[in-house]
């Protein structure tokens, strides 16, 4: 048996997943698939024939980018796993929480 | 989630193909746990559930660890280690200390044998009695002001099984669900206490019956247990769920309230989850938050095994993440994250450590929602 106490590195900070674009891990992806989409949906606009003004072209084609960076900063970058579910489930659920409304019965036992 | 969706696919080709009843489960894995007290487990499921989690408690009595030598922290620590390790990836952990001066049960014991006593000799007892009764009086009166101190630490072996019954038919799905259950019953008592006793033969170790696990889930969720004059054992149904055991009422999650977590039986929680490990742990490291002057808190720890293939198949990827980014962000913050990742999987591949996931939650309640710590120190 040794003389001195056993001490274990933990190593808290080795967490990193990498970042891009200032997104941790592969959070930077759904943004750029949603700037790509944003381009194509330009292009289509462009190309065909509608009266839409110049404002509103640009407007509807960036909403998916706007809208997935949004998400990606508001509810994933920097925040705890499942944050948006945890909110989403909040928000519908309400911040009651107590014995289901419907019980389960005994496997075996039968009902009374 | 993915579970619930295949689930529900399933019963509507079910119907669609018209097989009849078909049997589905009401518990929501997503809401709070619930089931029932089953031939001495925590069975997490109904009749319906394709998987069930089934768990068995074990009460552990310790020695004190304030008093260990350093020879003796760090055999314990070896001990603890090799737990882990045991665990293998079919079987999780969780770990719950407590502390609380409940010692219903233990007075209730020593009062029947006074009357016993008085009714066997009513002449000559009659000093015993009277100091007997008195005594009880005196704990009493010190259990429901909560100036007892008792510690609890309790551990959960629990993994899952396939509870898909292969038969139809009412009588025949109960025979199964019985068999079952007797069936993993006696399967986790022979290994969990067979790995207890063999790692911790200085420890008092009792694995915990139907009532053990009823009153230690009503202790968990009621917390004035000690205050109240029921004796929590003569609500026991075993036929009713967890929830409709133990739960009796609603918690609100109250926002506006600083430190509160929720209200539950008009106590004010607060929960506190560890998000990051200490630099460096030691054994005993613990005895700091376990030696508080209160009683109004609890410690839960969860350890779930992880598959070591796809630890490391991930630890992969995200070494070749980081190379990338440690080159195109040009941070050296990322390549030392690198190179721990590099050691992390290099240990993991060599088998010297086992990959695990942990939840460390402690729990505070107080009757005011002001100030904290819940009661002055005593």
């Amino acid at each position: 048996m040794s003389d001195g106490l056993t001490y274990t590195d933990s190593r808290p900070r080795a967490k990193s997943t990498g970042q891009a674009f200032g997104f941790e891990g592969n959070l930077s992806l759904p943004v750029i698939i949603a700037a790509l989409t944003s381009v194509l949906l330009l292009t289509l606009l462009f190309s065909g024939n509608n009266t839409l003004p110049l404002g509103a072209k640009f407007a509807l084609a960036l909403t998916p980018t706007i809208v997935t960076t949004g998400y990606i900063i508001l509810l994933r970058n920097h925040k705890p796993p499942r944050f948006d579910l945890d909110l989403f489930s909040s928000w519908v659920k309400g911040r009651a929480f107590g014995p289901a409304r419907n019980q389960p019965l005994h496997p075996f036992l039968p009902p009374r | 989630m993915m579970n619930s969706f295949l689930s529900a696919c399933e019963v509507l080709v079910g119907l669609a193909a018209g097989k009849g009843r078909v049997r589905v489960s009401s518990i929501s894995r997503l809401s709070m746990p619930n089931g029932f007290f089953l031939h001495d487990l925590l069975w997490f499921g109904d009749g319906g559930a394709r998987q069930t989690t089934i768990s068995r408690g074990f009460m552990i009595e310790p020695g004190e660890i304030n008093a260990y030598s350093i020879g003796q922290l760090n055999d314990l620590h070896e001990r603890l280690r090799i737990l882990l390790g045991i665990l293998g990836e079919e079987y999780t952990l969780q770990i719950q200390w407590s502390i609380d001066s409940d010692y219903r049960q233990e007075l209730e014991r020593y009062r029947r044998e006074t009357l016993e006593l008085r009714r066997r000799d009513p002449l000559h007892g009659q000093f015993g009695v009277l100091v007997r009764a008195e005594r009880y009086e005196r704990y009493r009166a010190a259990m429901e002001e909560g100036r007892l101190r008792r510690e609890r630490l309790t551990i959960f072996f629990s993994r899952t099984v396939e509870t898909k019954a292969p038969v139809a038919g009412q009588s025949v799905v109960a025979e199964y669900f019985d068999t079952l259950a007797r069936k993993e019953s006696l399967s986790l008592l022979e290994f969990g206490l067979g790995v207890l006793c063999r790692l911790f033969p200085d420890c008092r170790i009792s694995p915990m019956t139907d009532r053990d696990h009823f009153l230690h889930y009503y202790r968990f969720l009621n917390t004035n247990i000690q205050m109240t004059e029921i004796d929590p054992l003569e609500l026991f149904d075993p036929g009713s769920s967890i929830q409709q055991n133990c739960v009796h009422g609603d918690g609100i999650a109250w926002s506006s309230l600083p430190g509160v977590s929720f209200v539950l039986d008009c106590y004010y929680h607060a929960i506190f989850v560890v998000r990051q490990w200490p630099r460096r742990t030691f054994p005993g490291i613990i005895s700091a938050l376990t030696s508080m002057g209160f009683q109004a808190y609890s410690i839960t720890m969860t350890v779930y095994p992880k598959p070591v293939d796809k630890v490391i198949e991930r630890g992969e990827r995200y070494i070749q993440r980081l190379q990338i980014d440690a080159v195109s962000e040009r941070k050296q913050s990322l390549a030392t994250d690198m190179a721990a990742k590099q050691d992390k999987v290099h240990e993991l591949q060599q088998g010297k450590v086992i990959p695990l996931d942990c939840l460390y939650v402690v729990r505070l309640w107080s009757r005011n929602s002001d100030p904290w710590p819940p009661a002055a120190p005593r």
